[in-house]
């Protein structure tokens, strides 16, 4: 048990892969984060909305606050979503967006002149 | 064509031309707006229709999981996408343009911003430029320069054959007038010196009838009669006549003149005093008496008996004062033009003054008349401006 505590204290000191510290750990399921970083694209457009609408969600989570589909929220009831410290969430959310930022995956092609 | 039949023809060929032109030009105007809204209208079009193929492409890319995303680029065209915070995403061109929806121009390119919503791939604005088609632009402006050019030719014609056609009667008049004057003066000529020639004779061969009433009356007349062929003539032919330029010696020819008239004033009982000092002046002779002749005329013609006329002659100015009716303030600006009278109960033609203003013209002199009514009226001429 304390050699469980300390892991925990270690990661959530050096907020390495807080997704998987926080996030994998509890979801028995794969979470398709590229989704739901998709979907918050399309609600909130900018990285500084993303940050601070699921920082919001995950410190305080609520069914008014969620972005997922009815379907998809009824499988992760947010009733029962444990609730982060704001420091915590907000490291979370800057990974998810560093991981799945489209962008980075753009290329531009040579015009035809 | 007579001076101020073209003086009337210049100024109608102005007037006509610019109001016509621009009418022509306000009417360009309006149809250069409207080219202009429509050759803008064509490129928004083709903005718009290039914005709908983009955003449906950014909608695919949203919904792709590959690893590599391929930006769509259009040829002839640029575009990027904008946050909403209006950060830039991505795009083949980085504009640094204001984010408010609509099309507008800048610098040689033709801007088009839209709003995204749902915001695929984060974009909230999507921006689509094209270069302007400056050929539209060049080839209107080369079509409103020619249309320009084509009007004020067709305006100046117009104008020209309409500025004839409506000054035609006017020359026909003139030219009947002049004739007219012109027969009149070579018709007038013969008998006014016949009668004048036999009224010396008649004096010569009666002396003891130098003194009669009657025939000083007949004189008279005769005189006033030469004085009208005279001034009429000035007027046709002045222009024709050949000048004798020399220098004169103009206080004996005031003598002469003023010896000339003094029988008329004696008539009158009129006092002519005179204040004459050496003056030489270089111009025609005839002019010159015709200016003593006309001045002094007027001065014994409008000044009632008894009263006085006072002339001064200096190498700087001839002034002639007289103690007559005086001209009305209302046409002291006017009574130097050709047959303007201001008095019509004395005869004449009122050409007299112009004569004299005409005279003053050609050699540079100053011609200045101020009257007061009842109270007289002083002519003024300074030899040079």
């Amino acid at each position: 048990m304390e050699k469980i505590t300390f892991v925990l204290l270690v990661e959530v000191i050096a907020f390495a892969n807080a997704l998987h510290t926080y996030c994998d750990r509890c979801h028995l399921q794969y979470i398709p984060y590229q989704m739901i970083y998709k979907r918050a694209l399309l609600l909130y457009s900018s990285k500084r909305r993303i940050l601070e609408n699921l920082t919001n969600f995950l410190i305080d989570p609520s069914a008014s606050k969620t972005i997922l589909p009815p379907g998809l929220r009824n499988r992760f009831d947010p009733n029962e979503h444990p609730t982060f410290p704001k420091s915590v969430a907000q490291e979370a959310i800057k990974e998810l967006i560093e991981q799945e930022d489209l962008i980075k995956r753009f290329y531009i092609p040579k015009k035809e002149e | 064509m007579f001076p101020s039949e073209k003086k009337s023809f210049y100024r109608f060929l102005a007037i006509y031309i610019f109001s016509t032109l621009l009418l022509v030009l306000v009417g360009e105007y309006f149809y250069y707006t409207f080219a202009l809204h429509k050759i803008e209208d064509e490129e928004r079009r083709e903005l718009k229709k290039v914005s709908n193929q983009i955003l449906w492409r950014l909608k695919e890319l949203h919904q792709s999981f590959s690893k590599k995303l391929e930006y769509p680029v259009i040829k002839g065209f640029h575009s990027a996408i904008f946050d909403i915070d209006k950060n830039y995403l991505i795009g083949d061109f980085k504009p640094n343009i204001p984010l408010q929806e609509g099309s507008f121009i800048q610098g040689d390119l033709f801007f088009l911003v839209r709003k995204v919503k749902p915001h695929y791939l984060g974009a909230a604005y999507l921006v689509v430029a094209k270069k302007k088609d400056q050929q539209a632009y060049n080839n209107l402006l080369k079509e409103l320069l020619v249309f320009t050019l084509f009007s004020l030719v067709v305006i100046v014609l117009t104008a020209v054959i309409l500025g004839k056609l409506f000054l035609k009667p006017l020359k026909e008049t003139v030219t009947l007038l002049d004739n007219f004057i012109k027969d009149a003066t070579h018709e007038l000529n013969t008998p006014i010196n016949t009668i004048i020639t036999n009224i010396e004779l008649f004096k010569e061969f009666n002396p003891h009838l130098k003194e009669d009433e009657e025939l000083k009356r007949i004189e008279i007349a005769s005189w006033r009669l030469q004085k009208i062929f005279s001034d009429l003539s000035f007027l046709k032919l002045h222009h024709n006549i050949k000048k004798n330029i020399e220098i004169l010696e103009a206080d004996e020819i005031l003598r002469e003149r003023l010896l000339y008239f003094q029988p008329l004033a004696l008539s009158k009982s009129l006092a002519i005093f005179s204040t004459i000092e050496e003056c030489k002046l270089e111009m025609d002779r005839n002019d010159l008496e015709t200016l003593f002749d006309n001045l002094i005329s007027n001065a014994i013609k409008y000044t009632p008996p008894l009263k006085a006329i006072y002339i001064t002659l200096t190498p700087r100015e001839l002034v002639i004062r007289d103690e007559g009716i005086g001209i009305d303030k209302k046409d002291l600006e006017f009574i130097t033009h050709r047959f303007f009278r201001a008095n019509k109960d004395k005869g004449g033609f009122g050409l007299g003054l112009a004569i004299v203003r005409k005279i003053c013209e050609y050699y540079g002199f100053e011609l200045r008349i101020e009257s007061k009514k009842n109270r007289g009226t002083k002519v003024t001429i300074r030899w040079r401006k």
